[in-house]
């Protein structure tokens, strides 16, 4: 479903260019979950970009499906991200002096093709981060688990093929962590792609395969049996 | 209905959230609203001024020629009437070359192309009365051919004859205005006006006549020429001839003869003769100069206002990065943005122009239009607050709106969703 294709990726202009992702080959099939593992600065989140739609590749072809991402338009994009793709980050993201309720509803304000009422939509998707009684307070009035269980609901509203989760429970407490990570893991278990990034090592160890991401290279795709 | 859910739906789409109700935002508004309502009060001056000044021409005739006396021994030509005045009698040569009001018989009767000549001689007088508030008036002394050659339209009665001219009858004419302010709402011919001591008969009541430059229409009264020159102790030196040509008449051909006729007892040519067309293209130029002149002023007025809406947006475009971030991680396009960011600038510009709109109807009701009465030159202008004034500043406005928002938003706009979000 998703295929990278030799992709570099690099920031600032020459000769203070940075290179974040050297060369990354990797696909990855429907239903897989997959944890992105490795030190700060290797390149994870900039691959979870990369495959997200949110930043261009420097160089490379990247595909979902049949369809080449590096060719397509702003719009087309767009309308990638927001039919096929949920995003949880570690700092939530949430847009602070809206409700939950709004929160939730702006991936809604893009889509082209909702199935059924849009209030019904969010409703269901609050209520399935149990935050049904918090649907009208305002985003920075939150907890941290609380933000992240919205984080959650505005990722999932538009039922998403993939959810790419980038640290989602760096900013937890263990009690909340646990939550989060058993909603996505939830999410998979409905058939849905699941990729995720962490430091944490027994947590990448959860998932049935786990890349380990150094100095913008792949150095590991595998099982987490035979990871070390 | 079904429009205004489809534009609100779209606006919503946007992911417009309104504009943040801050001082920032107060002031800028507040910015525009002078802005709009000093352009709105600028438009309503310039068009009354174009307005006016294009009516001071209005049905004026290119066939009105003007003779007037140049100055003498480097005086005006105000004080060198004086001069003359006092000197009358000397032996000057000089003053012999003037013109002087029996000119006008020997135009008339010298020249086949013209239809009537008059001399014109002014002075003002005041009319201590208790109920009369404008007291200053023109009187004007002229022959019994003014009627013909500024096709005079009366309210009631009629001119003087050449023969009331010729014996010094004291009689007059008076301009409604002139009626309605001395004796009010009561019958006027037959009446006598009170001037230099003596005591003028009223004979006819003047509705409107030709437009000219060179005479005032407002509060005058006319006196045969002869009877203004013993009533005031005024030497025979008109301030202008007027004459009229002919229908179809060449009019420089008329000017030469005119010259001919008048320099034939004269060794000096002392006078300048000219017709209106020169006035009429010079006033054109005017209402066009303050109509450009007042339209740049409100430009710049426009502008400063467009760099603090530009201000607020572009600050509200890096307050919000992160949002812009969320928003294209979602699905926004880079139109969607671009048109949140520039609708927000719309409404500011809109509730700023609507304040200003009304702000602008003050003006116009408070400082122009109290104007004539306060300043001559604007004597009879009326200031308005009209739709016209009101459409050139929301067209205006809202060019402005769009260009001042439009750099901020596309910058918002180009923004990369990955980078949008680390900020």
């Amino acid at each position: 479903m998703i295929t990278l294709k030799n992709i570099h990726k690099t920031f600032g202009k020459k000769p203070y260019e940075v290179h974040a992702i050297r060369g990354a080959d990797l696909n990855i099939e429907k239903g897989e979950a997959v944890a992105i593992f490795g030190p700060s600065g290797s390149g994870k989140t900039t691959l979870l970009e990369i495959i997200g739609v949110l930043s261009k590749i420097t160089i490379g072809e990247y595909f979902i499906g049949n369809e080449n991402v590096s060719l397509m338009k702003d719009s087309k994009k767009a309308y990638l991200r927001n039919s096929r793709f949920g995003f949880v980050f570690q700092t939530f993201n949430l847009i602070p002096d809206m409700t939950v309720y709004h929160n939730v509803e702006v991936p809604l304000q893009y889509s082209k093709d909702i199935k059924g009422k849009k209030k019904d939509l969010i409703k269901a998707a609050i209520e399935s981060v149990s935050l049904s009684h918090k649907c009208w307070q305002v985003a920075n009035k939150l907890s941290g688990g609380e933000k992240q269980r919205a984080s959650i609901a505005r990722a999932i509203v538009l039922e998403p093929d993939i959810i790419l989760a980038d640290e989602p429970t760096g900013n937890l407490d263990s009690e909340n962590g646990k939550i989060v990570i058993d909603l996505l893991m939830d999410f998979w278990k409905r058939g849905k792609t699941l990729i995720l990034i962490t430091h944490n090592e027994s947590l990448a160890k959860k998932f049935p395969r786990i890349l380990k991401i150094f100095d913008g290279k792949i150095t590991y795709d595998g099982p987490p049996e035979n990871f070390i | 209905m079904t429009v205004l859910r489809k534009i609100l739906f779209k606006i919503k789409k946007t992911g417009f959230r309104g504009v943040p109700l801050n001082f920032r935002t107060l002031s800028t508004v507040a910015g525009i609203v002078l802005g709009v309502a000093a352009l709105t009060a600028s438009f309503n001056f310039s068009e009354t001024a174009r307005k006016e000044i294009l009516k001071s021409i209005e049905g004026m005739t290119n066939d009105l020629v003007f003779i007037r006396n140049l100055s003498i021994s480097g005086k005006s030509s105000k004080k060198a009437k004086e001069s003359v005045s006092e000197s009358f009698h000397d032996e000057d040569s000089r003053i012999k070359n003037l013109i002087t009001g029996k000119n006008a018989e020997l135009l008339t009767e010298s020249i086949n192309e013209l239809d009537g000549a008059s001399p014109v001689i002014k002075d003002t007088f005041t009319i201590m009365l208790p109920h009369v508030k404008r007291n200053r008036f023109s009187l004007l002394g002229v022959n019994s051919e003014f009627s013909n050659i500024f096709r005079i339209r009366f309210f009631k009665g009629r001119f003087f004859y050449p023969y009331e001219e010729l014996s010094n009858k004291r009689l007059c004419i008076i301009s409604k205005d002139t009626a309605l302010e001395i004796f009010g709402r009561e019958k006027v011919i037959g009446k006598y006006l009170s001037l230099y001591d003596t005591e003028l008969k009223i004979i006819g009541i003047i509705d409107d006549f030709e437009n000219t430059p060179f005479i005032d229409k407002t509060n005058i009264v006319i006196t045969p020429y002869s009877t203004f020159i013993n009533l005031t102790g005024k030497s025979d030196i008109p301030h202008f001839l007027v004459t009229r040509l002919k229908k179809d008449s060449d009019n420089t051909l008329a000017i030469a003869k005119i010259e001919t006729v008048l320099m034939r007892n004269r060794n000096e040519k002392l006078f300048k003769i000219w017709d209106q067309n020169h006035y009429i293209e010079k006033r054109k130029q005017m209402a066009r100069t303050v109509e450009w002149l007042v339209t740049s002023i409100s430009f710049l007025i426009l502008f400063v206002a467009s760099i603090s809406c530009s201000n607020i947006m572009i600050l509200s475009v890096n307050q919000r990065t992160q949002e812009i971030g969320i928003r294209r991680a979602v699905g926004a396009t880079k139109i969607d943005i671009l048109g949140m960011f520039l609708f927000e600038g719309f409404i500011l510009m809109t509730a700023g122009g609507l304040l200003g709109i009304i702000g602008g109807f003050f003006l116009t009701s408070e400082i122009l239009k109290p104007l004539p009465t306060l300043i001559s030159s604007y004597k009879g202008w009326q200031f308005d607050f009209t739709a016209f004034s009101v459409i050139r500043t929301l067209g205006v406005l809202f060019l402005i709106a769009f260009i001042s928002s439009l750099i901020p938003a596309w910058h918002a706009a180009k923004l990369d969703p990955a980078q949008a979000l680390r900020q």
